[in-house]
């Protein structure tokens, strides 16, 4: 049988009780560097690129203008994340939740959005050339402008704003 | 509490192991398919796996018992048939120094059932709830019926409250609350 993926979570108690914010959600094998990292207040304009992310929480984290180049995400959490001017080409973002996200002219060209969530998204102006967009779920989010020539994959478009989009 | 979650090969189920660090006591959460992560995981934490819990009766989240390595085969199944008689009784599953209660999650299917750990602050939910999204349903009734069971056991949780859902990645209730478009 194929090894199949899998994230192991660290779920803390804190003495201020199970806040999300202060639960750490920490992949297998991040190192202490990166760890600290992302522990920052700001990750804006951060370099993250090749990394090793794989089920990590950003949730709400601003990501505006960061570099994920390369970055694999998967099952990563950047629901309500700002990932504005992000880089985000050839990221693996497979099965991630970016819900609610800013994603407004982000880079995902040749990224992998296979089974990601987008739901209300906003992804304007979004470059997704050549990228995987395989059963990624797109509804509800704003892909008004968002270049997706050369795109592969049948997505779930259900209630998607797609005004003047790119093909 | 550590969680591993495996994504199987089965219709893309989640697969979750849930282990107490104290007492190394663990519980796995459904079972698409066992996978030598699996083993990999239980071997490396020492843990003691108390039993299988299923959300509801679909392959995608039960085949794998017909294939179970020995050692495992004779694992108690939870939720118990007493649970499913009388949802008030047998409804709790103590994991060491966690206690697990079982919310019955009816719509998908109707043995649909979610697991809740209060003090670790977090929710396995089956294919009740998704993020983004909530399990699919053969009429609606049925879909009535998740979405009643969805506010009344699950919105009304902390909603910094974590959840794992059947299928894809994890959530909050918080999340959902705000922005999943099928609970307005």
């Amino acid at each position: 049988m194929a090894e199949i993926l899998s994230i192991k979570y660290f779920v803390k108690r804190t003495e201020e009780g199970m806040g999300i914010e202060k639960i750490r959600l920490k992949a297998q094998g991040l190192s202490p560097e990166v760890i600290d990292l992302l522990d920052s207040p700001s990750l804006e304009g951060a370099d993250l690129r090749g990394l090793n992310l794989n089920g990590v929480w950003l949730k709400g984290a601003n990501l505006k203008g960061a570099n994920l180049q390369g970055a694999s995400l998967n099952f990563a959490v950047l629901s309500e994340a700002d990932l504005e001017d992000a880089n985000l080409e050839s990221a693996d973002l497979s099965r991630a939740n970016f819900i609610a996200a800013n994603l407004k002219n982000a880079n995902m060209q040749k990224a992998n959005l296979y089974y990601a969530r987008f739901t209300c998204a906003d992804m304007r102006g979004a470059n997704l050339k050549g990228a995987n967009i395989q059963r990624a779920i797109f509804r509800c989010a704003n892909l008004s402008g968002a270049d997706v020539r050369n795109a592969r994959g049948e997505p779930i478009i259900d209630r998607t704003i797609m005004d003047s989009i790119i093909r | 509490m550590i969680v591993y979650q495996f994504c199987s090969s089965v219709n893309e189920s989640n697969l979750y192991l849930v282990i107490d660090e104290e007492s190394r006591e663990a519980l796995v959460i459904d079972m698409p398919e066992w996978c030598d992560g699996l083993t990999n995981a239980i071997n490396d934490n020492s843990a003691k796996v108390k039993g299988i819990f299923i959300t509801h009766s679909h392959y995608d989240h039960n085949s794998g018992l017909n294939y179970l390595p020995n050692q495992f085969k004779s694992l108690p199944l939870y939720p118990s048939k007493k649970f499913f008689q009388n949802k008030n009784t047998d409804n709790l599953i103590t994991l060491g120094n966690y206690e697990g209660r079982i919310l019955p999650l009816p719509g998908h299917t109707d043995d649909s059932v979610g697991l809740y750990f209060p003090s670790a602050g977090i929710l396995f939910t089956g294919d009740a709830l998704f993020a983004g999204s909530v399990g699919g349903t053969y009429t609606e009734t049925n879909s009535q019926t998740q979405l009643e069971a969805i506010k009344n056991q699950i919105l009304v949780l902390p909603e910094d409250t974590l959840v794992f859902p059947g299928h894809g990645p994890v959530t909050s209730v918080g999340i959902e609350k705000k922005h999943n478009p099928f609970l307005k």
